[in-house]
């Protein structure tokens, strides 16, 4: 797996509008340069046949039942789904907080550049779940979004053997370690799906978010 | 064991530990499929079985551990050795997660206490991905039973585990610990591991344990890609190497036992020969004497009143940042000294290796006088390091020496005694004999031996640098120990003491000096390194020398070790003069994010103005016009930040000048800052911290996941106005709200802040806070409001 940055996303994850000046663009370049150089990128990931005939929907080769209707209407052409995580690793970690020492805006700009390779490896990933047969994929879904539950976290976890496999596990209160990952699923349909697109109204921020504030969104949407 | 469980109808989803519980029978009839099949040594069905994991099942780990090391004892018999087999507790440890040092050692102590009392003969610690809680977990075995313990732990293919640790660190740091058998188990095939294994192998004397997988697994349909046959033909390396203990890991079962011991039926295990060498490291840093290695002196409060006074004050990112420019400048060791006078060195002592290790990878050299600081620097640094120091005093050698056996350390040996320091070399000589003799009686292995002959000033009495000369060379050729010295003292009241200081390193390094202990920042000596490693062929090709100097002018002037005592002085060192933009102030340097100008030009006005009117009339006006740009949607965080970060270099130059003057330091009123319990995400409450220290204000950072006791307890001691609390997840908002509660519990008199992406300030207010902080130029305002 390649670690791509995008350094429009990444200035944008830091708080910056418009486009970077020319002291900011080297620094956000060699910020990807060392978040690129310093990541250990790993992932896995495993397929499940999905069962909606109850509530919520169920993975059926295990116990896991993921509730709520937004999965639900995400799922509804999928026979199968791809659960996985992926992660740039803990060096780039040590990175970041090395440079909250010495220099706090290049430290910014580090984490969020690693927001952004982790994002990059969600897309290299989801690919995996195109096998030979023509299929059409959904959006990515994480637990958190919308009503599903955060606390699905530590079961994907479980579910995938992060732990063992690719070193990623979930704190006592949540968190995943190393920070930079993320697990996700994504359905697996016949037909062409369209993008669901919740916008800001998904988003935890959205009352006190500082971008709706000035009429942009965080994606660079005018309101 | 999980998967021979699975196929005797284990349902999926259930711990193997309690299945193992309610089903000894088919535990045993698994041992003795085993045994059956060659095992000699049976990891028990408890590789899950700690505090941690077991919480949600209802069922104590002393009832599961029982339970299942039984089965395991009836089916060995007397034939085989039942191990207690533990494997990670499933979270990691701080600085990468939130498990202290405490927490971790408490979980694998009830476990291996539970083993040793069901009748275990060994403790084997598998599959550990992190070096610092394979260590934790081996100091509990071996504080808390006499069972022999083996140690293997996993690594990806690139040789390094998941959380970057070295072959060689975990070789040699677990070596000394006193460990019965080092290697390697799971995720890879045998071929893979082999590399890895041999550079182990390399390293330590113990007997080495290799335990693979059948290969790799099919993503697919979880089925392993390598046979019986295929396995064992690949083990048979394991003889050519010299291991000891061989098993099959992930995807084999008793067949696989089978064919590998017929494939190993009659080979002999090959001898080892170890490469005996002083190696120092961290998890990620191997530093092995060779080629010169150098050790950066500057955490050190003797005689240095700004890291007195940071260290006094529990600015660690000010000690931090030290140890980063050391780092930076080529530095290979950290030195650490917290022995400030009327503080609790002990105390101090273990915050700031756990503060230095979140921010650098260094192996450290912990220097104390005080044996219990020595020891707190030894049990929570998560590698291999140095001790600094013994020397000849028989008490020192008998309180210190068990301390650096017990912890597996190099320890640094002074040639003085009672009696003072040797006029002679012969002198010296003869206690670094006595050092090495005591360690030897102690079990500490010769490379493990550092011999400081001490260099006294040139400018008492002619000889002294030929003495420390010819003391160095003796032992180096007679007794073979690695050397170490610090070099500074030889000029001590002579002009020039930098031209002296190298010329003097020169002739140490000729003499076989190894580790250095110096000033890294000072170009002039690193220099020195470089050309020395270079002339005696540790630099292949002169690269290194190469690219030092390529770019370098040429010109005679220096830079001198003062200048690498600050941050901003370090960036603004080499240009001391007034800068050629028209007009510039401090104000226009930070209003542009001009770091090494900023700090020019506070140095500059330090001549003419006082040093609180500087920050009164020049910096904080500053950042207020700064904050106000932000606020109107002129600039956004980026511009903010570096603006932050020239106002910091600014004040940098204040904090050192005022320093040096023996004043009291600038401040508005004590904050503190921390994220709550839980929670580990930072660089915003970094953000505020940088803001908040920028106007004056003392912020006392207690880090991250930090429990609401610690706050309520620091508020109370330092009496602290202003709190502010951060918390980037959902999850981690009880935390946040329990806190506060307490804070109000305890009546002290304050005002809180809330900050955080998932904070609002309906919340806020629900939860009793008295101010929501939606950014950090909200909170300088707030803390204008209650502190002034």
């Amino acid at each position: 797996m390649k670690i791509k940055v995008d350094l429009a996303e990444a200035y944008r994850y830091m708080g910056g509008r418009g486009e970077p000046d020319g002291q900011e663009k080297k620094e956000l370049e060699k910020a990807a340069e060392m978040i690129a150089e310093s990541s250990n990128p790993r992932s896995i990931e495993r397929f499940f046949s999905v069962d909606r005939s109850g509530d919520g929907v169920l993975l059926s080769e295990t116990e896991l039942l993921l509730p709520g209707k937004a999965v639900r209407a995400l799922l509804k052409d999928c026979r199968e789904c791809m659960i996985f995580c992926v992660t740039i690793g803990n060096e780039p970690e040590m990175l970041i907080r090395r440079w909250e020492v010495e220099n706090i805006a290049f430290a910014a700009a580090l984490d969020a550049c690693a927001s952004s390779a982790v994002e990059s490896l969600c897309e290299q990933e989801e690919k995996k779940a195109i096998g030979s047969e023509e299929v059409f994929l959904t959006d990515r879904f994480s637990p958190g979004y919308e009503d599903l539950p955060l606390s699905l976290q530590p079961d994907f976890c479980r579910l995938l053997d992060t732990g063992r496999k690719i070193g990623v596990m979930v704190s006592g209160s949540g968190v995943m370690i190393p920070r930079k990952s993320v697990t996700a699923l994504v359905g697996i349909a016949d037909r062409k799906q369209k993008s669901r697109d919740s916008g800001c109204s998904a988003c935890p921020a959205y009352g006190s978010c500082s971008y709706r504030e000035s009429g942009v969104t965080c994606y660079g949407h005018i309101l | 064991m999980g998967t021979e469980l699975q196929k005797r109808g284990m349902p999926a989803g259930m711990l193997p530990e309690i299945y193992g519980m309610e089903h000894p029978e088919i535990v045993e009839e698994i041992h003795r499929a085993y045994i059956d099949a060659g095992s000699r040594i049976l990891y028990a069905n408890t590789f899950g079985a700690n505090g941690k994991k077991l919480q949600r099942s209802g069922k104590s780990v002393k009832e599961v551990v029982t339970a299942n090391v039984c089965s395991a004892r009836k089916a060995a018999g007397d034939l085989c050795g039942v191990a207690l087999d533990v494997g990670p507790i499933g979270e990691m440890m701080a600085p990468i997660g939130t498990m202290s040092f405490e927490e971790a050692y408490a979980l694998f102590r009830e476990i291996v206490t539970a083993g040793k009392d069901a009748g275990a003969d060994l403790v084997v610690f598998e599959t550990f991905s992190d070096l610092a809680e394979i260590r934790t977990a081996i100091l509990a075995a071996k504080e808390n039973s006499d069972l022999p313990v083996f140690a293997t732990m996993t690594f990806e293919e690139r040789g390094r585990t998941f959380t970057g640790c070295m072959a060689e660190s975990f070789a040699a740091t677990v070596s000394g610990l006193g460990a019965a058998a080092i290697g390697v188990n799971c995720s890879l095939g045998p071929k893979s591991l082999m590399p890895i294994i041999r550079k182990i192998g390399s390293i330590t004397e113990l007997p080495l344990i290799v335990k693979a997988n059948a290969g790799l697994p099919d993503a697919r349909d979880g089925h392993y890609d390598i046979d019986a046959a295929a396995f064992a033909r690949e083990m048979s390396e394991c003889a050519e190497i010299g291991v000891r203990i061989v098993g099959g890991c992930c995807g084999t079962d008793p067949e696989y036992i089978r064919e590998l011991k017929k494939a190993l039926e009659g080979k002999s295990c090959a001898e080892r020969t170890v490469r005996k060498q002083t190696a120092v490291c961290s998890a990620t840093r191997f530093a092995v004497s060779g080629s010169i290695r150098v050790i950066g002196e500057r955490i050190n409060p003797t005689g240095k009143k700004r890291i007195q006074q940071a260290m006094k004050d529990r600015d660690f990112d000010y000690v931090l940042a030290q140890g980063i420019s050391e780092a930076d400048a080529g530095a290979d060791i950290l030195d650490v000294n917290v022995g400030v006078p009327g503080l609790d060195e002990p105390e101090l002592m273990k915050e700031c290796v756990q503060q230095l290790i979140s921010a650098t990878d260094l192996p450290l050299q912990i220097d104390s006088g005080n044996a219990k600081a020595l020891e707190n620097g030894l049990r929570y640094f998560p590698g291999k390091a140095i001790v600094n120091s013994v020397n000849g005093e028989e008490t020192r050698l008998k309180t210190i020496l068990p301390l650096v056996k017990k912890y597996g350390a190099a320890v640094v040996g002074l040639t003085i005694d009672e009696n003072g320091i040797p006029e002679t070399a012969e002198g010296r000589f003869r206690i670094a004999e006595k050092i090495k003799k005591a360690c030897l009686s102690y079990g500490i292995p010769e490379e493990d031996i550092l011999i400081d002959c001490l260099t006294l000033t040139v400018s008492a009495s002619a000889d002294s640098a030929s003495v420390t000369l010819k003391a160095l060379r003796m032992v180096k050729e007679r007794l073979g120990l690695s050397t170490i010295l610090g070099v500074s003292n030889i000029s001590f009241g002579l002009p020039d003491r930098e031209e002296i200081n190298r010329t003097f390193l020169t002739m140490a390094m000729e003499e076989g000096l190894d580790f250095p202990i110096m000033n890294p920042n000072s170009e002039f000596m690193m220099d020195a390194v470089a050309s020395f490693r270079m002339l005696n062929g540790a630099d292949p090709g002169c690269e290194n020398y190469i690219s030092r100097f390529r770019d370098r002018e040429k010109t005679h002037t220096r830079t001198s070790a003062a200048a690498g005592d600050s941050k901003a002085a370090q960036a603004g060192a080499a240009q001391d003069k007034m800068p050629d933009k028209a007009g510039h102030t401090i104000e226009t340097a930070v209003m542009t994010g001009q770091k090494s100008e900023a700090a020019i030009l506070t140095k500059n006005l330090l001549m003419q103005k006082e040093a609180l009117d500087i920050v009164n009339e020049d910096l904080i006006p500053a950042l207020d016009k700064v904050g106000a740009e932000y606020e109107k949607g002129i600039i956004f965080l980026p511009q903010l930040l570096r603006s932050a970060e020239a106002s910091e270099s600014a004040f940098e130059v204040i904090k050192d000048y005022i320093a040096g003057k023996g004043e009291q330091p600038v401040t508005k009123g004590k904050i503190i800052l921390a994220t709550v319990k839980g929670d580990i995400h930072d660089i915003g409450k970094n953000i505020v911290k940088t803001i908040l220290s920028n106007y004056g204000y003392r912020i006392l950072d207690l880090g991250r996941d930090v429990p609401p006791e610690k706050i309520v307890e620091t508020a109370l001691r330092e009496d602290v106005k202003l709190i502010g609390l951060s918390a980037l997840m959902t999850t981690t908002l009880p935390s946040m709200e329990e806190t506060v509660r307490q804070l109000r519990k305890s009546n002290h008199a304050c005002r809180i802040m809330v900050g955080g992406a998932v904070l609002t300030s309906a919340y806020a207010r629900s939860i009793g806070a008295d101010y929501y902080a939606k950014d950090a130029k909200r909170s300088a305002d707030i803390a204008r409001e209650v502190l002034g």
